[in-house]
């Protein structure tokens, strides 16, 4: 069982559209120094870049919080907001949010970039986004 | 005498080493272990007495995990020792009893260098196959066909984690040497799964976005119904041979092969 | 807070090149997308090259904006060529399913220019 470490996280505020673009970059040093190749990089970014969003303009705003696991070979991100929050989950992924500008897009894609994804939502108190990345794991025979 | 020893276990020792070699390996041995048991300590290996024996026997174990003996003719090696020495006391020591407790003594000390070797050509060895496999799974030749044209004729089981190196190489080679067409030849490919094929299909798609044209060869009959089942659908020029692909490359770049009029 | 763009917008030989800068949050992308439409009427160019070297990320929202960019363009009777994507953008987008639209990818400035010059000519 992986366990993440509070010690050496970082907070990102996502309250205006700037914040967008700070928590992708942020996301994007994190895994560099944790060791993730540039492609890897690239997901984190992109998959923040969408639930950052998704954060700020269905959830009226929220924060993310980066960690590392103990063994610092994965990377864990939560983007948290206390929107109005999605009622039902299985309908997010599905047909109803897939418009564009909708929730549904965005989120399959960052599901497919990460390793693991947890989407948990109540209406009326929000929305919070798991999503964790692992280091490839070096030699394989 | 030990060099006899060692030809007469019927190994491949010559077939590596020369005469010399081998007589410099045992004479170091013997020289060191010589000292070592000077100190009267025959038992405990881990003392400072034995660590210059110790790291020569480290050298020959690495030496003969590099040239490919196997590590019973590298145990033979030390246990040819053991010969050497039973031969020796024999020669030279009179009691019986004193001969036999004597055979014991440097028989548990031969045995556990013995082991030592055993274990550090183990370790030399599983450090040469991984470093073997990293170069291997790491490398995915590419052919400089001709200018802005590039192949990749792929080779052994490509899972996942393969095909997603081959992307970043091939990608990374399309922006290196501007390739307006690159061959991926699967001639060498019998079969893929599902998730591997998936993957070589998005290896195609980022070609696309990148502006580099893929054709693909020699897809298996086997490959080609993966392919199929996948709604996704192979968007590349695919052909029998690397030679067609190559054809095909040079009339989609406007080039044109003429034979010298001589 | 005021931001200097450093995206840019120039006009090479009988088109536009578009150039975006880093990261565009989603004002100044959407803002970017209307000075190049308003640019391509203006100067009634037949071809947009969209330059993405300068870009580290492409998400569903930049890749939509690139799709209405493309869109408007052709609706314009320009048509766009897209050059300079990075090898771990291009993976990123595959994987996550962007499309760009109907935008033509090509691997350089000088055969964004041939194929433009081409689709020119009616070729």
């Amino acid at each position: 069982m992986k366990t993440f470490s509070d010690e050496g996280s970082l907070q990102v505020e996502i309250q205006e559209e700037f914040d967008i673009i700070s928590a992708r970059a942020r996301a994007r040093v994190f895994a560099e120094a944790l060791g993730f190749g540039i492609v890897d990089q690239t997901r984190i970014a992109t998959a923040v870049s969408e639930i950052a969003r998704n954060a700020l303009i269905h959830g009226e705003g929220g924060k993310m919080i980066l960690r590392a696991s103990k063994d610092k070979k994965g990377l864990e991100i939560v983007i948290v907001d206390e929107g109005p929050g999605v009622p039902d989950i299985d309908r997010v992924m599905g047909h109803e949010y897939s418009k564009p500008g909708g929730l549904g897009l965005g989120l399959a894609g960052a599901k497919r970039l990460m390793d693991e994804f947890y989407f948990e939502s109540k209406p009326g108190v929000g929305t919070k986004v798991t999503m964790r990345k692992w280091l490839p794991s070096g030699f394989r025979w | 005498m030990w060099k006899k020893v060692i030809s007469r276990s019927a190994n491949r020792t010559f077939d590596f080493m020369t005469a010399t070699q081998l007589d410099e390996e045992t004479q170091g041995v013997v020289t060191e272990f010589v000292k070592a048991i000077s100190s009267e300590n025959y038992v405990d290996i881990t003392r400072p007495e034995y660590e210059n024996l110790l790291t020569m026997l480290r050298g020959i174990s690495a030496d003969r995990a590099e040239l490919g003996f196997t590590p019973t003719e590298t145990a033979a090696f030390i246990l040819g020792f053991k010969e050497v020495i039973n031969t020796v006391l024999e020669e030279k020591v009179e009691d019986p009893k004193d001969l036999a407790s004597d055979v014991l003594l440097m028989g548990n000390l031969i045995d556990k260098l013995a082991l030592y070797t055993f274990e550090t050509f183990v370790e030399s060895r599983e450090a040469i196959i991984k470093k073997h496999a990293v170069a291997l799974e790491f490398t995915n030749p590419m052919i400089m066909v001709w200018d802005n044209l590039i192949a990749f004729p792929l080779q052994g089981v490509l899972d996942t984690y393969r095909m997603a190196k081959f992307t970043e190489e091939m990608l990374d080679a399309i922006t290196r040497h501007q390739a307006s067409v690159v061959i991926v030849d699967l001639t060498a490919i019998p079969t893929m799964d599902t998730a591997t094929c998936h993957r070589l299909i998005q290896a195609i798609e980022a070609a696309r976005l990148m502006g580099s044209e893929a054709v693909v060869t020699g897809i298996s009959p086997s490959v080609a119904s993966i392919i199929v089942k996948l709604e996704v659908g192979l968007k590349a020029r695919t052909l029998r041979e690397l030679r067609e692909g190559i054809n095909y490359a040079f009339k989609v770049m406007g080039l044109k092969v003429v034979e010298e009029v001589s | 807070m005021e931001e200097v763009s450093r995206s840019s917008i120039l006009k090479i030989e009988d088109f536009l090149l578009a150039t975006p800068q880093e990261a565009m949050h989603d004002i100044a992308a959407i803002r970017f997308r209307d000075d190049i439409l308003r640019r391509l009427k203006d100067t009634k160019v037949n071809g947009l090259i969209i330059d993405l070297s300068g870009v580290d990320v492409v998400d569903s929202f930049m890749g939509r904006t690139i799709g209405e960019i493309a869109n408007s363009a052709n609706l314009i009777g320009a048509e766009v060529a897209m050059i300079g994507l990075r090898t771990d953008v291009a993976i990123t987008m595959v994987e996550m399913g962007i499309s760009l639209g109907n935008v033509y990818p090509l691997l350089n400035l000088d055969l964004a220019l041939k194929f433009l010059r081409n689709q020119r000519r009616g070729g």
